[in-house]
């Protein structure tokens, strides 16, 4: 007598237990977040793109932040996955650029989150004490380091020109690309409970 | 040939779901939940709704009067709801920064909860209202 039981492939699988296998279906999530974000961005703000890799409004950024709130490190390491993944098209012929920005773009919130929230909060698995203010501080800190990180970067590995004009407008597009998502989930999120009222009180 | 009489489910289900994968699980639905509760305080969405406006009133009227509450202490207020809802309208009020937590002067173990240059703002913005309509 046969049971269904668990395939032997899966059971295979345990072995990896101590790595918790949820962590790498953030990272999957995380990763396809990442490339969706930045494409759909690449789509609908193309024509703001100042110079390669950098744009007046980079929502994206916003993502990355969500992200890395929600699934922490392995949220992190799924972003800069999926920045290896985007950079060939970006960076073409850059190999410091194609290297080393990917992880610029998925540890920055990550360490954001790392500093505000250990300050703020010490930093509680559960985030149960994140306010709107601490909310916007660690948008404001990740676009900081994102954009200088790449910046640097830039300027180490001697592309782009007018590198002051380029953290501007790389800062101005993740803040402003961040805000505008932050502000249009609390509008959808608003108008949700709004609905959910409208539809308990008939 | 596959014995379908036998309970396959926990056999299935148990080891893919681990102990540690349910907790981390639930740990992403609060950090969800505290994500949303953060976006919907965003300014200019925050609801200041009259439950949560009568916690601080108390709050705010104690902190007036020289004797701040604690955390405890206010939780015992009864007429303001169960404990339970008087610490989750609490969470808000902090979550909004109307309030915050300081540490009593006599005793460091003790938090008590002070209102924030916010809700001060809030409460003269009020007071210049009631006067406006009355002049």
């Amino acid at each position: 007598m046969l049971a269904i039981t668990m395939p032997r492939t899966l059971r295979a699988l345990r072995i990896l237990n101590p790595i918790r296998w949820i962590h790498l279906v953030y990272m999957v999530i995380a990763a396809v977040l990442g490339i969706g974000s930045w494409w759909i961005n690449g789509l609908i703000f193309q024509n703001l793109e100042v110079s390669s890799g950098i744009n007046l409004v980079y929502w994206p950024h916003g993502i990355r932040v969500l992200t890395v709130l929600l699934f922490g490190l392995p949220g992190a390491l799924g972003l800069t996955l999926a920045g290896f993944m985007v950079s060939p098209s970006i960076y073409t012929d850059q190999i410091w650029m194609m290297t080393f920005a990917p992880f610029v773009s998925g540890l920055a919130p990550y360490a954001a989150r790392r500093v505000i929230l250990l300050e703020r909060t010490g930093e509680s698995s559960h985030l149960e004490l994140l306010s709107p203010k601490t909310l916007i501080s660690l948008v404001t800190l990740s676009a900081l380091l994102n954009s200088g990180g790449h910046i640097l970067l830039r300027i180490a590995s001697d592309f782009g020109d007018n590198h002051p004009a380029e953290f501007c407008a790389m800062l101005a597009g993740d803040l402003l690309g961040a805000l505008t998502l932050l502000f249009g989930f609390r509008l959808l999120l608003l108008a949700w409970d709004k609905l959910v009222r409208s539809d308990r009180s008939a | 040939m596959y014995d379908l009489t036998a309970q396959p489910s926990r056999n299935i289900i148990r080891p893919i779901m681990s102990k540690d994968t349910k907790t981390e699980l639930l740990s992403l639905y609060f950090r969800f939940s505290a994500l949303t509760d953060s976006l919907k305080g965003l300014y200019g969405g925050a609801e200041l709704t009259p439950d949560i406006e009568a916690l601080l009133q108390v709050l705010c009227a104690h902190w007036h009067a020289g004797s701040p509450l604690s955390v405890r202490q206010v939780m015992q207020f009864e007429r303001l709801g169960s404990s339970a809802t008087i610490f989750k309208r609490l969470k808000r009020l902090r979550q909004m920064d109307l309030v915050m937590l300081l540490e009593a002067p006599d005793d460091p173990r003790k938090r008590q909860i002070v209102p924030t240059t916010r809700a001060l703002d809030y409460f003269s913005s009020q007071a210049l209202a009631i006067r406006a309509a009355s002049a």
